[in-house]
């Protein structure tokens, strides 16, 4: 099982160069990640997310500045995972920039829009300890760019900020904690995520991030389910050259309700609105300001199919 | 005998590689003293502009063979805004601070490519 796993990701690696002959691609958004699968579970997560953000903020205070009237994008991503064993899972995140939209604020007003394949991550989590309700896995993923290209719409070379990926290999590395109380019907997670990124043929590269979240899940009735997340992102400063950028990075905090509904035991949709409740900003940097997140989740019990 | 086999196919293996090296580097962008009569000259409005402000750069290409496209980047991450032998360049961040180096590529009907810079400092 597990050469058949290397195998496929291989073939999926070889395909991707291919398709960094003809098409465009760039970043990653990032997921929720969930502890390890059943052995041979088959797990789609497909999601939509739209980020918008107008306000520019100096450290932690708002700024005047309006070089941007705003900006937005939309992404649609996947993630497959696989239950190879009860502890060990593999995992391929996928996602795609529909449009990364940064309207200028001159005199005529300009759009400036990028869009195409984010980076990619695939990824092995083994859990550590898998004991009655408690959880502790821990995980280790490739993250790679569609084509190391950067997107160049009418001639023109668009800024990072409107680049779909990193256009740079990097890692990603993940904790991920979970107790249930299943009389209470409560379960607290704990996931960090590590993200390093390389540096790009442009000699660009984006900072590190470092995101820790907490759950609360409480099931509301056998087909509803509330979910508090409060997260934290912090980003190191970008690398331009050998030289970091003084005015790149920093770190927000995000409040963040959703509500489950599960339509049958192995499938449900989700509804996640993502709102910033504290900000700071190395320098005067345009700020998020809030998104939205659908997502879908099915379950397949691929042992039942033999 | 396999020894020998063997160093054949490295030596195959080293040629290919040594001669689709050198089709590549044919294929790279020669810069404009190098290109024969193809020239291509920038020139912009500003020598300096303020963070928020913009800058509009002239392409002048001479000496090409059939239509020319223009394709442009920039050393920070200001915006360059608009397309083809005229752009703008958009300080549009605060970190665009410093010198703003602009890169134009010239590509005629014939593939021949010349390479300019300009600078621009953003104050």
């Amino acid at each position: 099982m597990c050469r058949l796993f290397f195998s496929c990701i291989f073939f999926v690696l070889i395909s991707l160069k291919s398709f960094s002959q003809c098409c465009t691609a760039n970043p990653v958004a990032g997921s929720v990640n969930i502890g390890v699968l059943t052995k041979n579970t088959f797990r789609t997560i497909s999601f939509y997310r739209y980020s918008y953000s107008d306000t520019y903020f100096n450290g932690s205070e708002k700024s005047n500045l309006n070089f941007l009237k705003y900006s937005y994008y939309n992404f649609a991503g996947t993630i497959l995972s696989y239950g190879i064993t009860n502890r060990l899972t593999a995992e391929m995140q996928l996602g795609y920039y529909i449009n990364r939209t940064e309207i200028f604020n001159t005199d005529p007003i300009y759009t400036q829009k990028g869009w195409g394949f984010s980076n990619s991550v695939a990824s092995l989590k083994y859990a550590f300890t898998k004991k009655g309700t408690f959880e502790l896995t821990g995980g280790l993923g490739f993250k790679f760019p569609f084509t190391q290209k950067q997107l160049t719409i009418d001639g023109v070379q668009l800024p990072q900020t409107a680049q779909p990926s990193t256009g740079a290999f990097g890692a990603v590395i993940q904790v991920f904690m979970q107790k249930s109380y299943l009389e209470k019907g409560l379960r607290f997670f704990l996931i960090h995520r590590t993200e390093i990124n390389g540096t790009n043929i442009i000699a660009y590269r984006t900072g590190n991030s470092y995101t820790t979240t907490f759950y609360i899940s409480k099931s509301i009735n056998y087909k509803w389910t509330g979910i508090v997340q409060i997260r934290n992102e912090n980003r190191a400063k970008d690398i331009r050259d050998d030289e970091k950028i003084p005015i790149s990075g920093g770190y927000e905090i995000f409040f963040s309700p959703q509500i489950n509904y599960s339509v049958t035991q192995k499938f449900n949709i989700s509804f996640l609105a993502d709102i910033p409740v504290y900000k700071y900003y190395n320098g005067t940097q345009l700020a998020s300001k809030y998104a939205i997140v659908v997502s879908l989740t099915k379950d397949f019990d691929l042992s039942k199919s033999k | 005998m396999k020894i020998k086999y063997l160093i054949r196919v490295i030596l195959l293996t080293v040629v290919i590689m040594v001669t689709s090296c050198k089709k590549k580097e044919n294929t790279q962008p020669i810069n404009s003293s190098s290109s024969g009569a193809f020239t291509l000259a920038l020139s912009s409005d500003k020598t300096s502009i303020n963070v928020g402000s913009q800058a509009v750069i002239t392409a002048t290409a001479s000496g090409a063979s059939g239509n020319v496209t223009y394709t442009w980047s920039v050393n920070t991450s200001s915006s360059i805004t608009g397309s083809g032998y005229k752009v703008n360049l958009y300080a549009s961040c605060p970190s665009c601070t410093g010198p703003n180096q602009v890169t134009c590529t010239a590509k005629d009907a014939n593939n021949n490519s010349v390479v300019t810079k300009i600078t621009i400092t953003v104050n």
